[in-house]
């Protein structure tokens, strides 16, 4: 036990921390900042894997779910440039406080054994979007505690190298009523124009933004409708009716021309696709209640090799389990990968992986 | 890399806008040159094929060359390729029901990049202290 350490802080994120420098992000990409709190600095090693980035603000990186493809984007602050066809708009976004943080590392078992434990609350997470040719301020979007976080990380030399596993738990809660996706904060861009043909076009969002990778893609007719099974909530017919390719029809069928080259979307009344391709997910006037609550298992193991062999340096294998459910006990399926990467005495990589998942439900969805 | 294969991101096919995702088995390839030498390259491939009887396959590809052209010059250039066809997506509704379709989807995108580094100081004043016999030896 002398070996343990135990560390517990209250918005821990505010106290003896450097400074950030100054980064003005003018792209739809986030902006990471390496991480100088000292709670999170202290043992970071032992909580450290190669299976990727801890839950819950391991690495505060200035990113959120909700913003991803806000326009004005993730960054800290930023505001896009201004030009006849895209709206000034800003989006000021605070990364998620963590309201309260445990940690447990050290070596109690024996020589070459490291036990780490974290468990985290993160806060509301904060977005304000303005649009100055229209409102000066159009909200915020805020929710209660968003994240709750669990870690546990074992790791156990062995004489060429180590075997690590880890295993980490998400709940995530958030309040749809406050999410920006529930009530857009500003009038779509364009209102449905009717050509003299008799279609609807609604011009898509800035092509500058992350949806307009859809300008690109066009939906095809369907040889035969897709058998999906029904929702675990039943009672449910899905149908496909699907024309495709047929631009210029209205009704159901004209949706076949919905996503055509240039991101012009083409059927009646198709604001609410906008939306979807605007915040990169689903819009759903009827979604109530929670847009994304679900539980989250994540597992992974591995087994790497530092001692060098006649053509590699190192070997390394991992495997990595994660299942999730939403709030309602909806399951949302579960996946499996395994990867082994080599780095040959050439310093070359060579990283080869399998992965699966059954059929799964989207949350997002399957609410109503 | 884990944990990524066949997910190609909230805004790529396949993701956020599927009722049920259908389920799928995928394989990750990537190969990266010695990341020491003036100039790397690094290949990567994800292939995605749905199972059962919903069918529909995606192939994503990234290739780039980054060059180290001085010590603080950094110039990159990378390539990406996307076809998926045949995915179920959800278009709309219809009273109660979903309505579906099947994609086809072609993406190429580039990125070039330059990155200089450089420092700078700035020298505000001079400052050196004055060196008294204080103390003793």
């Amino acid at each position: 036990m002398q070996d343990l350490t135990f560390d517990a802080a209250l918005n821990p994120g505010v106290h003896r921390s450097r400074a950030d420098q100054i980064i003005l992000n003018l792209s739809t990409n986030e902006t990471f900042l390496p991480e100088k709190r000292p709670l999170f600095l202290e043992s970071a090693d032992t909580l450290s894997t190669a299976l990727g980035r801890m839950p819950c603000g391991s690495g505060r990186q200035r990113r959120s779910r909700i913003d991803s493809s806000t326009p004005g984007g993730s960054a800290a602050r930023r505001a896009r440039p201004r030009s006849p066809t895209r709206r000034p708009f800003q989006t000021s976004l605070r990364p998620p406080p963590s309201m309260a943080r445990r940690k447990l590392t050290g070596r109690p078992v024996g020589r070459g054994s490291t036990v780490g434990a974290l468990a985290a609350v993160t806060g509301e997470n904060l977005v304000t979007v303005r649009d100055s040719t229209t409102r000066p301020s159009i909200g915020a979007g805020s929710s209660p505690p968003d994240d709750r976080a669990a870690v546990l990380r074992l790791r156990q030399d062995i004489n060429t190298g180590y075997f690590g596993a880890m295993a980490t738990s998400t709940s995530r809660f958030e309040n749809l009523s406050s999410h920006p996706d529930s009530a857009p904060p500003f009038a779509p861009t364009a209102v449905p124009r009717q050509r003299p043909d008799g279609v609807f076009t609604t011009r898509m969002w800035p092509r500058s933004m992350p949806a307009c990778v859809f300008g690109d893609r066009r939906y095809t007719a369907a040889g035969q409708p897709p058998r999906l099974a029904d929702s675990a909530r039943g009672a449910r017919t899905h149908r496909a009716r699907w024309d495709g390719d047929r631009p210029g029809r209205s009704g159901p069928g004209g949706m076949g021309a919905f996503w055509p080259r240039r991101g012009d979307s083409t059927s009646p009344g198709n604001v609410d696709y906008a939306r979807h391709g605007r915040r990169g997910r689903l819009q759903r006037p009827w979604l109530h209640g929670a847009a994304e609550n679900l539980e989250e298992l994540r597992a992974g193991s591995e087994l790497r090799f530092l001692q060098p062999g006649r053509l590699t340096l190192e070997r390394r294998t991992q495997v990595q389990i994660l299942a999730r459910r939403n709030l309602d006990g909806l399951g949302l399926g579960y996946r499996l990968d395994l990867s082994h990467s080599v780095l040959l005495q050439s310093f070359w990589r060579l990283t080869a992986g399998l992965g699966g998942s059954p059929a799964r439900f989207d949350d997002r969805e399957n609410r109503r | 890399m884990i944990g990524r294969i066949g997910d190609r991101g909230g805004l790529a096919p396949g993701a956020t806008a599927a009722l049920e995702r259908a389920g799928f088995a995928a394989g990750h390839v990537q190969v990266q040159s010695d990341f020491r030498k003036s100039v790397t390259a690094q290949v990567t491939t994800d292939v995605q094929i749905h199972t059962g009887r919903v069918g529909g396959a995606a192939v994503t590809t990234t290739a780039g060359v980054t060059i180290h052209a001085l010590p603080q010059l950094e110039l990159a250039t990378e390539l990406g390729l996307t076809y998926t066809s045949r995915e179920p997506r959800y278009v709309g509704n219809i009273g109660s029901d979903y309505v579906f379709g099947r994609q086809l989807a072609k993406r190429r995108q580039r990125r070039s990049a330059g990155q200089l580094h450089f420092y700078a100081a700035v020298v505000v004043a001079d400052v050196r202290p004055a060196v008294s016999g204080f103390g003793s030896l």
